[in-house]
């Protein structure tokens, strides 16, 4: 029934870190991220997973370089949705981290006036993080709602997103030049775990967290969510990068602890998102509530 | 020195440059600007501090800027340090401030530059310093005071000492601990390669005992119990050599032997080659075995195929076996790229599935996920993490996704270049064809294997570029059928039986073909094609392209070998040993000389060194492929060379595969699986004609036979069928029909004898040797097919080893005269009584024989002997064929020697033993 109200298709990246079923359910179709390596470029989550970039890494991979699909792959799944839908939004990575709105945009151009019909949503935000406006924008698009209703949404709930990851240490940030090596060198000689959030569409450095890993994922997991009232507990994502079942265990009871959620769901992230910040990397995003 | 400078080179070069260059400069101002302040304030030695350190920021800088080399910097750190000490301690500066200065250098200098270089630096400045205080050189500057000439230095030495110390200490640590890895390597590689060495060792014997086991289960005259032991041996050998493959790969894999091979392979074969392993893997378990590959892909891939092949056949293995009902489905996909394309393969099952514990450790070495559940399964757990090593070498990637209860899909990802742009599967005149399909999804009680039907028809469909029709209902069909014509019809076996007149009625107007399970095939009416599953894209291809995959089923069962060709010598080529083994198979009818090897420079070396007369060639080979092998062949030397048939072997379907191989100078060829059909076809039209031979009326028993195992055999009359059935005999004989008819024709004509002897033994009550050879005759009986004649003779047997007697003289009577009719049934069987009747022995001519004398035959008399205590029938076969061309004086010992090699045939080596003894009086030594 919904579906026949449905004027606008929703466009997400692979870097949105949903399940395929899940964006399937909701009607979403899914952009993927290339991954680049010194053997040969594949394509995110269906020929390359997180875990096996984390594998290259460590067995002596030199080369693990992430882009957005190249404007034709744009131009196509527009033209494809427009088809179905007399609008379509692509909700987008933060265009100050990834080339993916330069990319779409291009592909706008291309299409000349039927471009119009396109509307590109720069999130400013990444993993689930963008996941949040892709399950709200497809939930607006499945009621009928007007792109113009959709983007207003969305352009609201940017600041309410929280997205913040613990990363184990500075190693594939230094690799991927987010750190320089001095700082990569500090935090492995005195156990400095950064912990990085998104901020007016960048990745910053929102705190450093000292000693052993176990208890500074506790110690970040408290600081999060610990006498915060604004939290929306309709949902909250534990996105994390090869973490064992026995660790996010003990992650999920360390935030059930702090805050009962209504859905927490335990995602794995890209191989894009972790070959940017190595295993052992988790994040708990959330919305918070106006 | 040099070393030094490459070490601090090496560690600026990982440093950011702009950061340098910034703090270079920003200390250089502020220090500059202090200085300004300083000359205002009027204040001297800070005046010094600030301009030097000013001036050498600024140096440096653009010091920096120049070169680009942390060294420089380091080495002129180094030395204004220096000098600010010796500054410092020549102007006393603040007293204190100077000591800080000091006792700051041996720390700075022994971790930033190493225990040689820093520790050095330190002890230089050190003793400046001692000069300094202690010698009459202090009245050049400041003069401190006695508590500053005792305590400085001393302080400042211990300090230095203990920086040494524990950087020394820290030196050692790393030391020990670079030499204990190496160590660790030199054990793993070490035991890699005993491992290899251990796993060859292995592997050469087992060989042979699995080779031992197959020619012995090749003999006609075993026992069944025997033959059931042998075949326990053999499969448990092939299971061990498995293993030990499996254990030599990953060892190699460890010790970086593995060399990969890059070689220009089509993905047809490939494909092949798993689905025929698959389907072997497979037998009779109730899952549906569904393939789906992009017709995309390119005709010409460069990569390892071995290697890939290898793993998709370890997926698949897998896959089928921990999956028990449902299906698995196979799917090979591409995406292009700029330096070819990124080869995908998935292998998705609904079997028991993985817990996400499990996974964590799924690729580990000789790890088997849930131990417990899967005790029935087999398999060393190396094969996953040979897997990923082999694709992981590839420069690809594998992973697993699974559900607990709902099934696992493996995926891999290799990227491969590509020599053939053009898609391995292709479509003469797609317009044409209006295909549709009939499946009643009914049948599969898992929705899954019926979604993916559906996905496979909607998939050929627009990847064919074909019309292409799904019925899922007889309603359906036949109000579709009423309105519109189609070129090909495709319907599954349970449909057609469900409704049969329909179907044949629209087979008058439609090709009508249905897919069936090779090991549960029906017949079908003439009209009607058959083809085995799976059913997917090269099948498909084949059909549409009208190429010789199709098979009548009835033809294919009553086909029969119209020729022998015994001389004739064939050489299949074929780097698949499975492929070979089929070849082989289907070849043995024509009582052809088969000789096989495994790649195209082999078969190159074999015609260089035997006549060969037909040479059937692999396409797609590693190292170097048929078409190759056959343009070098073509290029040797000499009219054999340029004329001999050369027939490629081939499951690839694209369109015009033909003219590509009589271009590459092949003569024809047959595409794989093998038909019976197109074999027979080749055959008839490349082989020299004098070598093709009609069949003799023994060759026409095994030309009826010849046919595969699941072939119905000729019956006998079917009153007696149940006495003497031929197909169960043929089932006991390992599926020959040939070496059916030779253990028949034995046990025929040892019928009579046997009988008397038995009842010779009854009429003595000698039990111990009548249950003796009654139970030779229950095993006998039985391998011939005679089932209720073996079980009277096993319960008369019983009844001996229970001392029952008056069950055996009940009994005796009736089991002799079921052993004559049968044996009756058998000669009619073999048609032995139509045979001309038996000529006198023919009498040798003296004068051809060699004469010897009586001690040389004394020699084969002992040879035979020896040979019979060993049971070595061959060897007595031998030494009767001498001993045959022999005389002794007038008597020719031929008839003699003869007799001898009757017993040995019959594995009766003791009487054959003594029959050569006797030969002793015969020829009066």
């Amino acid at each position: 029934m919904a579906m026949d109200k449905k004027k606008v298709g929703i466009l997400a990246e692979c870097v949105c870190d949903l399940p395929k079923s899940t964006l399937q359910s909701c009607g979403v179709d899914i952009l993927y991220f290339l991954v680049e390596t010194e053997n040969g470029v594949f394509t995110d989550t269906d020929e390359i997973t997180a875990e096996n970039v984390i594998s290259h890494m460590e067995t002596g991979g030199t080369k693990t370089k992430s882009a957005p699909p190249p404007p034709d792959v744009y131009l196509k799944a527009f033209e494809k949705n427009l088809k179905r839908y007399d609008e379509v939004i692509l909700v987008a990575i933060s265009s100050r981290i990834s080339h993916s709105c330069e990319n779409a945009e291009k592909a706008v151009k291309l299409m000349g006036e039927e471009g119009k019909r396109v509307h590109i949503f720069d999130s400013e935000h990444l993993s689930t993080g963008l996941g949040f406006f892709v399950l709200r924008a497809a939930e607006l698009a499945n009621k009928g709602c007007t792109s113009y209703q959709i983007l207003e949404e969305l352009e609201a709930m940017k600041p309410q997103v929280s997205t913040s990851f613990l990363a184990k240490n500075a190693d594939y940030l230094y690799r991927n030049g987010l750190v320089p090596a001095y700082v990569k060198k500090i935090c492995s000689a005195l156990s400095i775990h950064p912990v990085l959030a998104m901020k007016k569409g960048s990745l910053r450095l929102k705190t450093i967290i000292l000693g052993n890993y176990d208890s500074s994922c506790k110690y970040y997991v408290r600081q999060e969510l610990i006498g915060r009232k604004n939290i929306d507990k309709k949902c909250a994502f534990i996105t994390h990068v090869g973490c064992s079942v026995k660790m996010l265990k003990s992650i999920t009871a360390e935030v059930e602890k702090y805050c009962s959620f209504d859905e927490l769901n335990i995602t794995n992230a890209s191989a894009t998102i972790s070959s940017n910040c190595g295993p052992g990397t988790f994040g708990v995003l959330f919305v918070r509530s106006n | 020195m040099l070393d030094f400078l490459k070490d601090l080179k090496r560690d600026a070069d990982n440093t950011d440059s702009r950061t340098i260059s910034l703090i270079i400069i920003t200390v250089g101002f502020i220090s500059l600007f202090m200085c300004a302040v300083n000359i205002v304030t009027n204040s001297p030695i800070m005046i010094m501090i600030t301009g030097v350190l000013g001036v050498w920021c600024i140096l440096n800088y653009f010091l920096y800027k120049k070169t680009k080399s942390f060294a420089i910097i380091s080495v002129s750190t180094l030395t204004a340090v220096g000098f600010m000490m010796i500054f410092f301690l020549v102007t006393g500066g603040k007293d204190g401030f100077s000591i800080v200065w000091l006792l700051l250098v041996p720390p700075i200098g022994i971790f930033f530059y190493k225990l040689l270089y820093g520790g050095g630096f330190s002890i230089l400045l050190g003793i400046i310093t001692a000069v300094y205080m202690w010698s009459p050189l202090h009245e050049l500057g400041y003069a401190y005071s006695d508590t500053y000439l005792l305590r400085f230095p001393i302080v400042y030495f211990f300090d230095t000492a203990i920086c040494i110390y524990i950087n020394y200490t820290l030196f050692e640590f790393r030391k020990k601990q670079v030499s204990l890895l190496e160590m660790a390597q030199q054990a793993s590689s070490t035991k890699g390669d005993f491992l290899a060495n251990m796993s060859h060792e292995i592997r050469t014997p087992l060989n042979s005992v699995v080779g031992m086991c197959e020619l012995i289960l090749r003999e006609n005259d075993i026992s069944d119990t025997v033959r059931d032991y042998c075949f326990n041996i053999q499969n448990s050998g092939r299971s061990l050599l498995s293993i030990i493959n499996d254990i030599l790969d990953f060892s190699k894999i460890e010790s970086g032997k593995m060399e990969l091979i890059n070689e220009e392979f089509n993905i047809a074969s490939t494909l092949n080659d798993v689905i025929n392993m698959a389907l072997t893997r497979k037998g009779d378990k109730p899952i549906e075995l569904i393939v789906k590959c992009d017709p995309d892909i390119p005709a010409g891939l460069v990569g390892d195929e071995l290697r890939i092949r290898q793993v998709m056949i370890n997926l698949v293995t897998n896959a089928i076996k921990f999956t028990n009902r449902g299906c698995v489905v196979i799917r090979v996909s591409q995406t292009k790229h700029d330096y070819g394309i990124n080869l995908s393969v998935s292998v998705a099952d609904t079997g028991i599935g993985i817990s996400p514990e499990g996974l964590e450790k799924l690729f580990n070495s000789f790890q088997q996920v849930n131990t417990k559940k899967n005790r029935s399964v087999e398999g060393t757990g190396l094969g996953l993490a040979i897997s990923r090593r082999l694709i992981t070498s590839m420069g690809g990637f594998i992973n697993v996704s699974s559900t607990v209860g709902s099934g696992s899909e493996f995926r891999f990802v290799v990227p491969l270049k590509v020599s053939d742009k053009k898609p391995f599967v292709s479509i003469k005149e797609p317009e044409k064809i209006h295909a549709a399909c009939f499946i009643d999804m009914t049948k599969f009680i898992m929705p899954k294997v019926s979604k993916e039907y559906s996905a496979l028809i909607s998939e050929l469909k627009t990847e064919l570029n074909i019309d292409f029709e799904l019925f899922d209902s007889l309603a359906a069909l036949q109000r579709a059928v009423s309105q519109k014509k189609y070129t090909h019809f495709f319907l599954g076996r349970e449909e057609y039986t469900a409704s049969r007149e329909f179907f044949e009625e629209m087979s008058e107007n439609t090709e009508m073909i249905v897919v069936q399970d090779r090991l549960n095939s029906i017949d079908l009416p003439p009209k009607m094609k058959c083809i085995f599953k799976p059913f997917y894209v090269m099948t498909a291809a084949s059909i549409f392209n009208n190429e010789k995959l199709l098979v009548n089923i009835n033809e294919r069962r009553n086909s029969t070998i119209r020729f022998v060709a015994p001389k004739a010598r064939v050489l299949v080529v074929d780097d698949n040993i499975i492929n070979l083994k089929v070849a082989v198979g289907l070849m043995r009818p024509y009582h052809m000389q088969v000789l096989t090897v495994d790649s195209g420079r082999a078969a190159i070396s074999m015609l260089r060194s035997k006549d060969i007369d037909i040479v059937f060639m692999d396409h797609m080979m590693p190292e170097m492929d048929g078409i190759e092998a056959t343009k070098e062949i073509r290029s040797m030397e000499g009219s054999y060379y340029k004329n001999l048939p050369i027939i490629a072997l081939t499951a690839n379907a694209v369109n015009g595969v033909r003219d590509m191989f009589i271009e590459a100078g092949l003569n024809d060829f047959i595409a794989k699986p093998i038909e019976l059909s197109a074999l027979d076809r080749v055959l008839k039209t490349w082989l020299p004609r004098e070598l093709i031979k009609s069949p003799s009326a023994r060759n026409e028993r095994a030309a009826v036979n010849g046919r595969r195992k699941t072939d119905k055999p000729k019956e006998t009359a079917s009153a007696d069928t149940e006495l003497l059935n031929a197909e169960t005999g043929i089932f006991y004989t390992g599926g020959d029909a040939d070496a059916y008819n030779e253990i028949l024709e034995v046990y025929v004509r040892k019928a009579q004898e046997k009988h008397d002897q038995i009842l010779a033994l009854f009429n003595e009550k000698s039990w111990k040797n009548y249950v003796i050879e009654v139970h030779a005759l229950k095993s006998s009986s039985l391998t011939v097919g005679s089932k209720p004649l073996s079980e009277l003779a096993k319960e008369l047997e019983l009844a001996g080893k229970a001392e029952n007697y008056s069950l055996i003289e009940e009994k005796n009577g009736a089991m002799l005269e079921m052993y004559l009719k049968v044996a009756d049934l058998g000669r009619k069987y073999l048609k032995l009584d139509e045979k001309p009747a038996e000529e006198a022995p023919e009498k040798p001519d003296i004068s051809t024989l060699t004469v010897i004398t009586a001690e040389k035959a004394g020699e084969f008399i002992e040879r035979i002997k020896t040979a019979c205590e060993a049971f070595d029938g061959d060897e007595v076969s031998k030494i009767c064929a001498e001993a045959a061309q022999c005389a002794v004086g007038e008597i020719a010992l031929k008839p003699l020697f003869d007799e001898v090699k009757a017993d040995a045939d019959d594995f009766e080596y003791d009487s054959a033993a003594e029959k050569a003894a006797a030969i002793y009086d015969k020829i009066k030594i």
